[in-house]
């Protein structure tokens, strides 16, 4: 082998500086699909938000962005900052006290009754898996950076302050709250075997298993009760959504770079979800992906930005300890920031920004936490969703049904919903292009 | 901004009337007699009064501890799988409740990965000694990145030496991964490798490194630090020229010829193949491990399905991968993942009872006391219907919870009974509470298991529960809390009087839980001991709360919440809640004993209902003579014995368990037992199947 000693040299330094993930990069990037998919990527911050630092005074195109929400300034023309939603599910949800209100129905729109174990309605994320079927080895993620705490009053009030993501009533899917977990999750299975031959002959030998664990499945299935048949069915389809992936192995394109460390601290934890959040969509591994910052009701510490009290506590603490609060609330939106750079950054196969194809909506469960006020949430919608969405710009409704901010989304999506949860009726046009 | 809805304040106050009630305990009229013991059992059979109405065991996934245990059982692994695991809700108080034991793909995915290196570590025969050192990662002055070789490798222009410890004399090959390349009139690369400055064999690369060839060595490497180094021999570098050669290498792995065999492959090759051929040994083995794992003698169905499975795997991977497949196979099948699988149906009345089926039975026994699967003289017990009697089932309690893993009642049902679950996120301000370190964290988890488990296996009365004369501490606890020293690192018993921190209300697990990271929550104590032992539900605040004032110049945490509860709204749960958690006052917000609060003399006056008290071991004494207290804790470990949330059928059986543990002996494991033997325990409604 005879080569340059130049090129030999220069060649072999060209990738030392990069960060562990950007390795992952898709090599063979125009060989791929020409245009980029439309991608939601829904961003959950716990305990609502001060409404003085966080909504803008202003309405229209010239607005400023107070205090906590100030680092979403980069993204100004890339975003919607929306107030005055009207979370009527979680008014109406029964049974149940104000955080799991606020968050469990966050993306249903349902107002449950917790009295019944696990009611909900089916989540707007999985509702897009259901209509338009992706393809993706994952047909949606659920991450979050939560740590168990306690889960507000109430029946299985944990499983709606930890969950945003349901496909439909007792089926809750919790989020992985570890990057390293996440990580292996992504490219787990990604072959067995050293060669092609060997793999596709264990792909082979794997679908024999999992075929027959769905057929003692399907057997045990008739010996017993409706309701524990209903178990097995999600049984069975957690199997098929395995097979299917096993049968789509991952694209060769895409290889994964050095597992995130086993135990970090905090922040290191969400930004390592914020690399993998990258690398699923810019690897087309799934499109729809909800990241729940920090459960419902989170009582987490942020001594890194001097705000030491609990989150749920300082929401309820006054003038005293308004300051603590504001800088976690910024934090919070700071690291989401960070997300939407990293976005902007990375191209997807198309080459185009994976911000311009993606919906991100960052969403808290209520508005002024203190008063645990569900009528004026306050999320944010960054991209344009391959240009369907309209962004630029404050709007501020006046109990407007927060349903509607989902028949909207889905509209961009290209589907028409007659309607959605307990209130969502119409398309916002002021939101889409 | 602050508005009160209606319909949330007249919940509010209907749901707190309660507590102003005493406990409906029942203490008239005869227990019934057990029902629907078979003949010749020692319960006898009896009439059951009509409302006696059972409610079958939901199918029921095993939740992370119970899944971890179990595997630990089958395959005798030190793997803890279920870590990775996302956590399993709790509903009821308990993560066992098989309502909220869902299955998502995301979990069976995990459950995949987990089969699939449970059944690797178990079955694989591994090299004794191995070692692996990734080139890039050791890094030398003289070598840089090889990154364009495929991303693998550092370019060599020195000699790239490692250190590996060889934990004894091993015969080792070593290898290394290479690739090379040359101008026309350069020589072609020469590596060589060394151990300890002693050449063992050079090497021509004569391979791409973008197809590698791979050097290899066998040496027998002495015991302690041995220096390896790959050396590159006949590196040539003429700029000026355009003449050289370059040598990039990757891993270097080192292998003993010596292997070990991990504990648990025998217990899954039951029998040893002669070779691959020997499918009849191999059979044995799917079809043994099967019926371990499922807990059950296989049925026919079950036995073609295993076959059929290991004969088509065997086929096309050969008999020894079969067996890796079949092992992850009956890891992820619901016979494995579901326990009491086919356990009965619906609800329905008494006479329409029939015992539980015995492997069914074992199984709730083994998963209510140990977490786990049962062991082979629990399966031997249910195989000869030695559990369709009283006495048979009495055996079986006995012991059973004499066994270490009756521990598991401390993890699965103490620890989330005394809020050391929640203690796992606490996190009390490190500058008012300095001496709250992780090691006192964990400290403070032993104590809670320690005591919960001594009074359980030591025979003691549930009364021990609230006013023991023992206690557990260590240097550590006690040296923060200046008390004398036990003169131990770990946890030691010692005697604690009746004025003495003692009992479940002086744990300092739930104590620190409890309160806020800067000073402690009355509130959350109280409604703790109102919920946890006394049974009440308390409603949830109404929206529109007035923020509680957190700076000390607000006055006390007692004065501040005074203040708080003149607003009606607040005080008509706030009346009732806050006065038994200010009797706990003098335990400050990480458990200390503490005599002032913000230099004012601290106040341990409480009210528990209508009586009044004097802090913690007052607030035992009320507890201990309290029927609500018994009826509390028998309705909690019912709960988490059968796995599932109460309902409203189960009040009958808790009322006649409360009132039958005074006869059977009062104490803690008599509990357990009286519950083992409860008709909703054995037995099972017979309904109609789904079709």
């Amino acid at each position: 082998m005879s080569l340059s000693r130049r090129r030999f040299l220069g060649g072999a330094g060209a990738l030392v500086a990069l960060p562990a993930f950007e390795s992952l990069w898709p090599r063979r990037a125009a060989a791929a699909a020409p245009t980029s998919p439309d991608r939601l990527l829904v961003y959950f911050l716990p305990n609502g938000r001060t409404p003085a630092t966080w909504v803008p005074a202003a309405a229209g195109t010239s607005y400023t962005l107070p205090l906590a929400s100030s680092g979403l300034n980069p993204f100004k023309s890339q975003l919607t900052f929306m107030s005055g939603f009207d979370h009527r599910a979680a008014r109406e949800a029964a049974a149940i006290a104000d955080h799991a209100k606020g968050t469990g129905p966050v993306l249903t729109n349902f107002a449950f009754n917790a009295n019944t174990p696990l009611n909900n309605g089916i989540s707007f994320d999985q509702l897009l898996v259901r209509e338009l079927k992706p393809t993706t080895r994952f047909a949606s993620l659920q991450w979050g950076a939560g740590q168990p705490a306690p889960c507000d009053f109430g029946p299985s009030t944990c499983t709606y302050t930890q969950c945003i993501s349901w496909k439909g009533a007792g089926e809750p899917l919790g989020p992985v709250t570890s990057p390293l977990t996440a990580f292996n999750q992504l490219f787990a299975g990604s072959g067995e075997g050293a060669t092609e031959a060997e793999r596709a002959r264990r792909r082979g030998s794997l679908k024999s298993v999992l075929d027959t664990v769905s057929g003692e499945a399907k057997s045990l299935k008739g010996q017993l009760s409706k309701g524990d048949g209903v178990r097995l069915d999600e049984y069975l389809s957690s199997v098929r959504e395995l097979e299917l992936r096993l049968t789509t192995p991952p694209s060769s394109t895409c290889t994964p770079g050095q597992a995130p460390a086993a135990s970090l601290d905090y922040p290191s934890q969400v930004r390592a979800f914020h690399d993998l959040m990258v690398l699923a969509l810019q690897c087309d591994l799934s499109r729809y992906v909800t990241f729940m910052i920090e459960y419902g009701l989170s009582g987490r510490s942020h001594p890194f930005v001097q705000s030491y009290g609990g989150h749920h506590a300082l929401t309820h603490g006054g003038a005293a300890v308004l300051d603590q609060l504001v800088r976690l609330e910024k934090w919070q939106c700071d690291m989401g920031a960070e997300l939407l750079g990293k976005l902007k950054a990375a191209k997807d196969a198309s080459g185009a920004s994976l911000l311009d194809s993606t919906a991100v909506l960052m969403i808290p469960d209520m508005g002024d936490p203190s008063v645990h006020d569900h009528e004026n949430l306050a999320p944010v919608l960054v991209g344009t969703l391959n240009g369907k969405l309209k962004p630029g710009k404050a709007v501020r409704y006046a109990k407007e049904p927060l349903g509607n901010l989902y028949v909207s989304l889905a509209k961009a999506f290209g589907l028409t919903l007659p309607r959605f949860g307990v209130d969502g009726v119409k398309v916002l046009g002021e939101l889409l292009a | 901004m602050v508005r009160l809805r209606p319909l949330a304040v007249a919940l509010l106050l209907s749901g707190c009337e309660g507590l102003v009630e005493p406990g409906a305990v029942d203490e008239a009229g005869p227990l019934p007699v057990m029902p629907g013991l078979p003949q010749g059992s020692g319960g006898g059979a009896g009439e059951v009064p009509v409302p006696h109405v059972l409610v079958a065991e939901p199918l029921h996934r095993l939740n992370r501890a119970e899944y971890d245990n179990t595997v630990r059982d089958l395959l005798g692994t030190s793997l803890r799988p279920a870590r990775a695991f996302p956590p399993d809700t709790f509903v009821g108080g308990f993560d066992n409740a098989a309502d909220a034991l869902t299955l998502p793909a995301s979990l069976f995915a995990l459950y995949a990965e987990s089969a699939k290196a449970l059944a690797e570590s178990t079955l694989r025969i591994t090299p004794r000694f191995t070692a692996h050192v990734e080139a890039r990662a050791v890094g030398i002055a003289t070598a840089q990145p090889g990154a364009a070789f495929e991303n693998w490798g550092w370019t060599l222009t020195g000699t790239f030496t490692t250190t590996v410890a060889v934990p004894r004399d091993e015969l080792t090959t070593l290898t290394v991964v290479a690739g090379g390349a040359h101008t026309a009139a350069a020589p072609v690369p020469q590596l060589s490798l060394w151990v300890d400055g002693q050449k063992l064999k050079s090497f021509a690369i004569t391979a791409a490194p973008a197809s590698p060839q791979v050097l290899s060595v066998s040496v027998v490497l002495l015991k302690g630090a041995r220096k390896v180094q790959v050396s590159f021999d006949n590196f040539l570098n003429e700029p000026a020229m355009n003449e050289g050669n370059q040598a990039v290498i990757g891993a270097l792995d080192l292998v003993s010829a010596a292997t070990v065999t991990p504990p648990g492959r025998s217990k899954v090759y039951v029998c040893e193949p002669s070779g691959p051929q020997d499918a009849a040994c191999y059979e044995r083995i799917a079809l043994t491990f099967a019926e371990r794992a499922y807990r059950h003698p296989l049925g026919a169905e079950e036995t073609k399905t295993v076959l059929a499975l290991q004969r088509t795997l065997a086929a096309s991977e050969g008999a020894p991968a079969a067996t890796e497949l079949v092992v992850r196979a009956v890891l992820l099948s619901p016979q494995f993942l579901f326990r009491a699988s086919v356990a009965g149906v619906g609800s329905g009345p008494a006479s329409d009872w029939v015992p539980l089926d015995d492997f069914a039975l074992a199984s709730r026994l083994s998963y209510f006391l140990w977490s786990s699967m049962p062991d082979d003289a629990l399966l031997a017990a249910a195989g000869t219907g030695a559990l369709r009697s009283e006495s048979g089932l009495r055996a079986q309690v006995t012991r059973m919870l004499e066994d270490p893993r009756s521990q598991a009642l401390r993890e699965g049902f103490a620890a989330a009974w005394l809020g050391v679950r929640a203690l796992e996120s606490s996190r009390p301000d490190p500058t008012a509470f300095p001496t709250f370190t992780e090691p006192v964290r964990e400290a403070l988890k032993e104590e809670t298991g320690l005591f919960f488990d001594a009074v359980l296996r030591e025979g003691r009365p549930v009364t021990d529960l609230l006013t023991p004369d023992f206690g557990f501490t260590s240097d550590l606890l006690a040296h923060r809390a200046h008390e004398p020293l036990p003169g131990s690192a770990a946890m030691v018993r010692v005697a604690r009087g009746p004025s003495e921190r003692r009992g479940i209300l002086s744990l300092g697990a739930y104590l620190t839980s409890t309160s806020d990271p800067v000073h402690t929550s009355p509130v959350r104590r109280g409604r703790f001991v109102l919920e946890q032992f006394l049974g009440f539900e308390i409603p949830p605040p109404p929206p529109g709360i007035p923020p509680l004032p957190t700076d000390a110049s607000a006055g006390t945490v007692r004065e501040r919440l005074a203040e708080h509860r003149k607003d009606p709204t607040c005080a008509a749960c706030h009346n009732q809640v806050d006065p038994v958690g200010l009797g706990l006052e003098e335990y400050d917000a990480v458990g200390l004993q503490r005599a002032t609060e913000n230099g004012a003399p601290i106040d341990t006056s409480g009210a528990l209902g209508g009586q009044r008290f004097e802090g913690a071991n007052a607030l035992a004494a009320l507890l201990r003579d309290d029927p609500r207290f018994v009826r509390t804790l028998t309705a909690k470990l019912y709960a988490y014995a059968l796995g599932r949330a109460k309902v409203p059928e189960d009040t009958v059986f808790i009322d006649e368990l409360t009132r039958a543990l005074p006869r059977e002996g009062g104490r803690l494991s008599d509990l357990v037992t009286l519950i083992v033997l409860s008709p909703p325990f054995r037995l099972r409604p017979v309904a109609e199947t789904s079709p």
